[in-house]
């Protein structure tokens, strides 16, 4: 949690081509997350704050295409620019680096397969070695121990449960090594021979209740072998963010994962995360369009609109003191008791056809002759504070 | 002024179009059904009619387009196609006497409104205002429609295989229209029946492909090239009534189940089970067994048998495409309007279900042929000599691997209508296929 | 004081049947026994998570669902209304009974009559994605409750239309286009448009605003208002997000688990609320304010299934105040003082 720039995402356009039109959808989106930060991306709908996530994973479907920028990623002291990188390489950095949880916990999880199942999936993929590795150790310091001697019985019981034979210890070398091996899989199917994979699986089971028991799930054995159906929002929503936090990511990205919840279950799950985050020592990136949300959640605000990030300050700032137009009309629609219901005139430019400058100038009140000619650029009138708008042009510090 | 349009030239022109491709499709019917009244029309020319309507249905279509697009075109074509089109519709009536009449009056009232329009807007057709207001007006409304329809043309246009298969199936429409011309019936041995295969002489040995029988004779010498052209007439009749009655039992029995569940849903998916439950080609089979000696002919009883067997499917798929738009928000929304049982089915959930029904539909317009050929082949379809693929690969049974020496010798006693009704199958699959793309709403948007 | 809506004790249940013979082995008992009174021209603010059973009440009302049991009253004069409980509580079945509620209680009307009721109440949906026919241009969604309905067709019905597009915000050149085509709030304005062209007396909001942007959600709600005023509407406005209840209903009731647990004035409710998930509900939404702190009451548990509803008072199980009187007896809805009802053991005085 050193408070360092780890995730960099610079002049990033996407472009989706369709039946219609080149819809722009992103416009030289700027934004650094540090490490052990929250930080909010807040919009509305179709204002690229969700592709902004998946750009990041690399995940964007057809007919979208990443047409510029860079995405920047320290890994191992080295920047490593994600948009660059083959999909085998971009499939070591999901899940165990970046990892992401979406709106609809239900349509997260496959139906077919239970909670277990999906939950190892997530964890086999990443962290086979791991897990062999600590059954080898685990074997080895039980021989150790009962080696010593002066044990109770029951405490002997148990030891020996963990002892591996030298066969299955050979095993689980190999499946180390290379998990596609014949050899490996072939004993795993045999009755006798695959002991060791049922050792194995057991291990990755425990890791899975163990998992579920973080996220404060009522009685986690039962619920690891249900099928998603059997689930409530709640309790999906939390087995996804397991399967997210499965591998111990950097980063997480969530992307609106309360709004299809109740308001009394999003306070349980807001609650959940913020107190992993402290357990696990992550970086989140939480995407949201309730402003409400945010105040509670996030270190630092990125505020979008048509694609573009807009401001881009901590949340404090953004609050009592935001610069762009859209942040202050936004801030002004949040519902207040007594006073009239405040909206911003106008619609969202349609993307396919943007407007040449700013893309906010038709239903902005500072609207100036320069807006409608030229696209802003980035200031920062106070530290740490960045803004996408003319009206602070030449006040960088 | 919205809600106040008189008589507009796009109405008329739609009118137009609409009768036009009416009276086509009558022609081609006719074409290929042959005398729909033979009792009450012993005399009908049917190639004839059939000529005609195509023909000024064509007229009409070129006129409607000219209206359509606001086309002011020179006023001696436009009175000149108008008149044409007036003396044909005329000789009908003249050529087929009473029975005709009530016709000619239908398509009298078009021509009354096309008079109307030539008289009261001669001086627009010399380049006046006021109509091509109102045309481009209506060009405004249509366009949401005109939209959509050239979307689904650009969808066309890009899949390869739905022209294809489009092709094909144009290619055997055509070729069922144009029988008479490409293989001219009026052959003694036919004794009358054009659709009886020719077969002058005896003998049982097929004779191979020769100058006088480009395809061959099969056992019995009956033309294998008259029976493949004249084939496909059957297998379009067979395809077009059996699917037609299919889909509209189908559609009768599924609807009723889903919209109203409850025990009607029970027991009308039971009945739909215990149908199901019997593998198609014997239940059709023992039905035709048990039609064939109460009088019924043996072709209309192949067609009602088929009809049997194929309404479950139809019944199933419209159940369960209406039970997913039972439920949806705007079937509500029209419940809580007020709207009747009978508006709610038919304007909001059959429009919106419909669709995967229609592909099935073009699907087995070319299965169903495959059955019909299968009955044939075990000896129960058509009668002996109909020209009908499968009754020409029945035929060539005993034909396929006669002589040891000369093993295949007689391939094209089962080859060549195997090739007719291979194509003929694979160009419905891909006009289905072609259709489903289109017209799924899933699939449509990008 | 002559209510527009009144629900007397409104029951719907759902039969869960199982086993070979299909026997009723439990129901889901969506709304249990609802009582409540709007008054005319008022917008009454019903909240509470997914599960208690609003969406269901408004169902039911409009007879979208048929109720188990209970009265509802559209309009209707206080002295039949009167007649009707009285002959009820005799338990006094009879012709009497019968032929009044044939005339006057919704809660029975069948056929002609409840088509023609249809005209006065009517309801916009939370999705107007899902609740425009997509294949209907927008003149055939707004001319068909004028021809179902009787009131005009044609070129006189086609000019209603055009007016009733004006008035929420839409002009001619909509007519003719595809739902498809327009943004989400255009839409709702659509959905709008056709939930008023039969001038009803009474409308249920269903979440009209959940699925449109914060930034548009404005406009649509001075537009329910403006319209409210025009066409002297009443209003039920459904929701789960209490910032904006508190800004435009007049009186709020909290459902849970098919009972409404409070119901007061709006700006008593949200200054007092008085029962246990009423303040959790209040203190689980999130306030756009990072400088806030407060103590926030956090509900052990999720909202359990309307199958097996627990016994006596329905919240105990996750009540931090229960006692053991929670837990065998219901508690009924009392007055408080000040119009504000209660429906908790920790208020029967």
């Amino acid at each position: 949690m050193t408070g360092n720039v780890f995730l960099r995402i610079e002049d990033l356009d996407l472009r989706f081509y369709t039946y219609e039109g080149v819809v722009e959808a992103l416009d030289r989106v700027r934004l650094q997350i540090k490490d052990g930060e929250t930080i909010g991306v807040v919009g509305e709908t179709g204002c690229g704050k969700s592709v902004t996530g998946f750009s990041e994973l690399n995940l964007i479907p057809p007919p979208g295409k990443i047409e510029g920028g860079k995405i920047f990623l320290q890994k191992n002291d080295q920047w490593i620019n994600l948009l660059r990188q083959r999909d085998a390489y971009l499939r070591t950095v999901r899940g165990k680096d970046i990892s992401m949880i979406f709106q609809d916990p239900k349509s997260a999880l496959n139906p077919v397969y239970t909670v277990r199942q999906q939950i190892s999936e997530a964890i086999l993929h990443h962290r086979m070695e791991d897990l062999c590795l600590k059954l080898l150790e685990d074997s080895k310091n039980a021989t150790e121990s009962l080696k010593q001697g002066n044990l109770s019985e029951h405490e002997k019981t148990k030891l020996r449960k963990a002892v591996l034979s030298k066969r299955e210890r050979r095993m689980l070398e190999r499946m180390i090594d290379d998990p596609q091996r014949l050899i490996v899989r072939i004993a795993s199917r045999i009755p006798v021979l695959n002991r060791f994979k049922h050792r194995f699986n057991a291990e990755v089971t425990k890791e899975v209740v163990r998992m579920l028991k973080d996220m404060r799930i009522p009685d986690p054995d039962r619920v690891a072998e249900m099928y998603p159906h059997e689930l409530s929002g709640g309790m999906a929503q939390r087995v996804v963010v397991a399967m997210a936090l499965s591998c111990n990511p950097k980063l997480l990205i969530a992307d609106e994962p309360t709004t299809n919840l109740d308001v009394t279950v999003q306070l349980q799950i807001l609650t959940l995360i913020k107190d992993l985050k402290t357990k696990y020592g992550m970086t989140i990136q939480y995407i949201t369009h309730d402003m409400g949300v945010v105040a509670e959640m996030c270190d630092r605000v990125a505020v979008m609109y048509a694609g573009n990030v807009v401001e881009l300050a901590e949340v404090l700032e953004v609050f009592k003191n935001p610069l762009h137009p859209y942040t202050k009309a936004l801030l002004e629609c949040i519902p207040r008791p007594g006073t009239q219901l405040k909206s911003i005139e106008g619609f969202v430019p349609s993307l396919i056809s943007p407007p040449k400058g700013c893309r906010f100038n038709d239903r902005c009140p500072y609207a100036m002759e320069k807006c409608v000619r030229e696209k802003p650029e980035f200031v920062s009138p106070k530290k740490g504070h960045q803004v996408l708008c003319h009206l602070y042009a030449g006040e960088s510090q | 002024m919205v809600g106040e349009r008189p008589l507009g030239l796009t109405f008329l022109a739609t009118l137009e179009a609409i009768l036009s491709v009416i009276e086509i499709n009558i022609g081609i019917l006719l074409f290929v059904i042959g005398n729909p009244l033979p009792n009450a029309l012993p005399g009908l020319n049917v190639g004839l009619t059939g000529t005609v309507l195509v023909g000024t249905g064509i007229l009409g279509l070129f006129l409607a387009y000219y209206l359509w697009s606001g086309q002011a075109f020179g006023w001696l074509a436009a009175t000149g196609l108008v008149v044409a089109d007036a003396i044909v519709r005329i000789l009908l009536p003249a050529m087929f006497g009473a029975a005709w009449i009530a016709y000619a009056i239908f398509l009298e009232l078009d021509l009354a409104m096309l008079y109307y329009l030539t008289r009261s807007s001669t001086t627009t057709f010399f380049g006046g205002e006021s109509v091509r207001e109102v045309i481009e007006k209506e060009r405004i409304e249509m366009q949401p429609r005109i939209k959509e329809i050239k979307f689904t043309l650009k969808l066309v246009r890009k899949s390869s295989l739905s022209i294809i298969g489009a092709a094909i199936v144009l290619f055997y429409v055509f070729m069922a229209l144009f029988a008479p011309v490409l293989a001219p019936p009026g052959d003694v041995s036919q004794g009358g029946d054009s659709m009886v295969m020719p077969h002058q002489g005896m003998s049982l040995i097929p004779v191979a492909p020769n100058a006088q029988h480009p395809f061959g004779t099969m056992q019995g010498q009956y033309d294998i090239y008259y029976g493949c052209i004249w084939g496909a007439r059957s297998a379009l009749r067979i395809g077009i009534y059996v699917a037609g009655g299919s889909l509209v039992i189908g559609l009768v029995i599924g609807i009723l189940a889903a919209y109203y569940g409850g025990w009607m849903d029970e027991v009308l998916m039971r009945l739909t089970d215990v149908v199901l439950a019997f593998p198609g080609l014997i239940l059709s089979m023992a039905l035709i067994v048990v039609l064939v000696p109460t009088g019924v002919a043996r072709l209309d009883a192949v067609m009602i048998s088929l009809v049997i067997v194929g309404w479950p499917g139809y019944a199933r798929l419209i159940r369960g495409e209406i039970l997913r738009v039972k439920n949806e928000d705007y079937v509500e929304a029209a419940k809580s309007v007020g709207c009747s049982d009978l508006r709610v089915i038919g304007s909001h959930i059959l429009p919106n279900s419909i669709y995967p029904v229609l592909i099935v539909f073009t699907l087995d317009l070319g299965t169903i042929v495959l059955a019909a050929a299968a009955l044939s082949f075990l000896g129960l379809g058509s009668t002996l000599g109909y020209a009908d693929w499968g009754q020409i690969i029945s035929l060539s049974q005993n034909w396929i691997y006669a002589n040891p020496a000369a093993p295949f010798a007689y391939w094209f006693t089962f080859i060549i209508p195997g090739i007719f009704i291979s194509i003929f199958v694979l160009g419905w699959n891909l006009l289905g296929d072609a259709l489903r793309d289109i017209l799924d709403p899933t699939l449509r948007r990008k | 004081m002559s209510f527009m809506l009144e629900l007397e004790d409104l029951k719907k249940h759902y039969a869960l049947t199982g086993g070979v013979l299909r026997r009723k082995v439990g129901a889901v008992k969506a709304v249990d026994g609802v009582s409540l009174t709007v008054e005319k021209g008022e917008t009454f603010g019903l909240v509470g998570e997914s599960g208690c059973g609003k969406t269901t009440l408004a169902k039911t009302t409009l007879r979208l669902l048929n109720p188990n049991s209970g009265n509802i009253f559209l309009d209707v004069p206080d002295e039949v209304k009167e007649r009707i409980r009285t002959l009820q509580k005799e338990k006094r079945g009879g012709f009497e009974l019968r032929r009044l509620r044939a005339q006057w209680d919704l809660a029975v009307f069948k056929g002609r009559k409840l088509r023609d009721m249809r005209r006065k109440m009517q309801m916009v949906y939370q999705d107007p994605t899902r609740s425009l026919n997509p294949r209907m241009l927008v003149k055939d969604v707004l001319l068909e409750p004028l021809a179902v309905q009787n009131i005009a067709r044609g070129s006189a019905g086609l000019k209603k239309v055009s007016e009733m597009l004006q008035r929420v915000g839409l002009n001619d050149r909509h007519l003719y286009r595809y739902p498809h085509e327009f943004s989400g709030g255009q839409r709702q304005r659509i959905a709008i448009a056709r939930a008023l062209i039969t001038t009803p007396k009474l409308v249920f909001l269903d979440e009209p605003t959940s699925s449109v942007d914060v930034s548009v959600r404005a406009q649509l709600l001075n537009l329910f208002q403006g319209l409210r005023k025009d066409f002297d509407l009443t209003y039920v406005y459904i929701s789960h997000d209490l910032s904006v209840v508190e800004c435009i209903a007049d009186r709020v009731a909290v459902m849970y688990l098919g009972k409404i647990v409070e119901l007061a004035r709006t700006p008593e409710l949200y200054e007092r609320p008085l029962h246990p998930y009423s303040i959790a509900l209040f203190s689980a939404i999130p306030v756009p304010d990072p400088t806030l702190k407060r103590k926030r009451v956090m509900l052990s548990g999720e909202v359990p299934s309307p199958v097996n509803p627990p016994s006596g008072c329905r919240f105990h199980p996750r009540c931090d105040s229960a006692m053991q009187v929670c837990q065998t007896q219901e508690p009924k809805l009392i007055d408080v003082g000040n119009e504000h009802l209660v429906a908790c053991h920790l208020f029967n005085k």
